[in-house]
């Protein structure tokens, strides 16, 4: 028997893809697009569970904004996701939701260093239909958020994706995200191509190696399932 | 110079990891190494995932750093060579070949991005330099010494290859490391093997390289070694954490009794 069989591996764990969703449930949401936006999501954990390096690897948090924000879980395995059944409710407390998300992912990482984990630089995922009702251009609150996202994406920190439904105000979520990828706004309806996207994107990234930039398939082409509002 | 020892000697393997067995792809790790007179050479290469001609690329880079090393060595000038600095040159070689072939092929250099760690031993001292990640780990006085190791930025998919505008700022040339008696190279296929990370860095695992060491030190035949060690890269042990391609080159330098 070789000696090689003694071995033993000095970090037997996964690299770990921190997937941050950030959803708006606010009571304008309540109709066809709460009913969609659960069912993608419930599609994204079945997905994600089908994939054998992904379901290792993702780790998955979700936050709502409506009715308060609500941390409707925090950093986990897929497999510990509940099947989700979210209710539209109350305002729009956007702004909480993101320095709630954003502290979330510094605690995870700090967590990941202190156990010597391997992570990928998480994503923050943000749907919303409306704007924030806890903040507003060029108040204290809205400059420390929109001045978080922007260091946080600039110094890599994590990456953000903000995704318009209709009528959501596309100018306000155009200041919030860093200018390098503009909002996209989801064509009608199609809530479940975003999420075949998302689970996608997901898995390639999980399935990186070191040294990779993971191209992402163009969300905006004519299959897609966004659109980049210009003007 | 006549020497009463045995040669130092090296081997290694490069193999494909379970991702690009599944998806059909080339293996992007490559290593080459010889031994010139009483030096040892490597060069063991990452080609990156994203970028489509990334096993050529690595594949050019290790046989171009190795090939421009042994050329130095076998023509020393009169008014001679510091060896110190041959890794560095190493990398410049490959950095150079890529070039031309990115020319020649009309081909844009980035699609062969790779990483590259070069090593040049000479009796018992180790040189070594590297872009990238991956890593260069001794023996020494029976301590393990971490000589070169992962430069790759706060994520585990992001790395600066040899390709990039920035790669001689992001190289790492490395101490001379003397009284050695084992080498080991690797990719990062193997990292989370063979490295143990902790908030302070990278520190050697033991219970990893004792018995790889044991292993390099005791082959008696390089062919089957080399056999073996590919059986090993591919083994589910070392595979259930990592899908990616693995390299693992291991010398054993003629050491402290070759006085």
């Amino acid at each position: 028997m070789s000696i090689l069989n003694e071995v033993e591996i000095a970090n037997p764990q996964h690299p770990h893809c921190a997937t941050m969703l950030l959803l708006d449930t606010s009571g304008s949401m309540e109709g066809d697009k709460i009913r969609q936006l659960n069912e993608g999501l419930n599609f994204f954990k079945e997905d994600i569970m089908q994939d054998d390096l992904a379901r290792k690897r993702v780790d998955l948090a979700i936050i709502t904004f409506g009715e308060g924000v609500n941390v409707v879980q925090n950093f986990a395995s897929v497999e510990n996701t509940p099947e989700m059944n979210l209710a539209a409710d109350g305002l729009t407390p956007m702004g909480y939701a993101l320095n709630t998300a954003m502290d979330l992912i510094e605690q995870r990482k700090n967590e990941y260093k202190t156990k010597g984990v391997d992570y990928y630089r998480p994503w923050i995922f943000m749907i919303t239909d409306g704007e924030p009702t806890d903040m507003k251009p060029g108040d204290p609150m809205w400059e420390s958020v929109v001045s978080r996202i922007h260091e946080g994406e600039s110094s890599k920190k994590f990456l953000f994706f903000a995704v318009g439904v209709e009528p959501a105000n596309m100018q306000t979520l155009k200041d919030l995200s860093p200018q390098s990828r503009p909002p996209l706004k989801l064509k009608k309806d199609r809530f479940r191509e975003m999420f075949s996207w998302l689970s996608k994107s997901t898995k390639k990234t999980s399935a990186s190696k070191v040294g990779d930039t993971v191209p992402l398939d163009n969300p905006t082409g004519p299959e897609g399932w966004g659109e980049v509002e210009t003007g | 110079m006549a020497l009463s020892i045995l040669s130092p000697y090296i081997f290694g393997a490069s193999i494909t990891g379970s991702l690009h067995i599944k998806e059909d792809l080339p293996c992007q790790d490559a290593c080459h190494y010889e031994i010139v007179d009483e030096f040892g050479l490597i060069a063991v290469a990452d080609g990156l995932g994203s970028v489509p001609f990334s096993d050529i690329g690595s594949r050019l880079a290790v046989e171009a750093a190795v090939s421009s090393a042994k050329n130095l060595l076998l023509d020393i000038p009169d008014d001679g060579l510091d060896i110190s600095e041959i890794p560095l040159k190493m990398l410049h070689a490959a950095r150079e070949c890529l070039e031309n072939r990115a020319i020649e092929d009309g081909l844009k250099l980035t699609d062969m991005a790779t990483t590259l760690l070069a090593v040049l031993f000479f009796r018992d001292t180790i040189y070594a330099a590297q872009i990238g990640d991956g890593a260069v780990v001794a023996k020494v006085g029976g301590e393990l010494v971490l000589i070169s190791g992962p430069l790759n930025s706060e994520y585990a998919n992001e790395v600066t290859p040899i390709t990039s505008s920035t790669w001689q700022s992001d190289l790492y040339i490395a101490e001379a490391l003397s009284i050695a008696e084992c080498v080991a190279v690797f990719t990062d296929g193997c990292q989370r093997a063979a490295l143990l990370k902790t908030m302070d860095g990278y520190t050697p695992f033991e219970k990893f390289f004792n018995p790889v060491f044991s292993f390099a030190s005791e082959t008696a035949d390089l062919i089957a070694g080399e056999q073996e060690l590919s059986e090993f890269l591919l083994s589910e042990k070392i595979s259930e954490y990592s899908e990616d391609d693995k390299t693992l080159v291991l010398a054993v330098l003629q050491g402290l009794n070759n006085d």
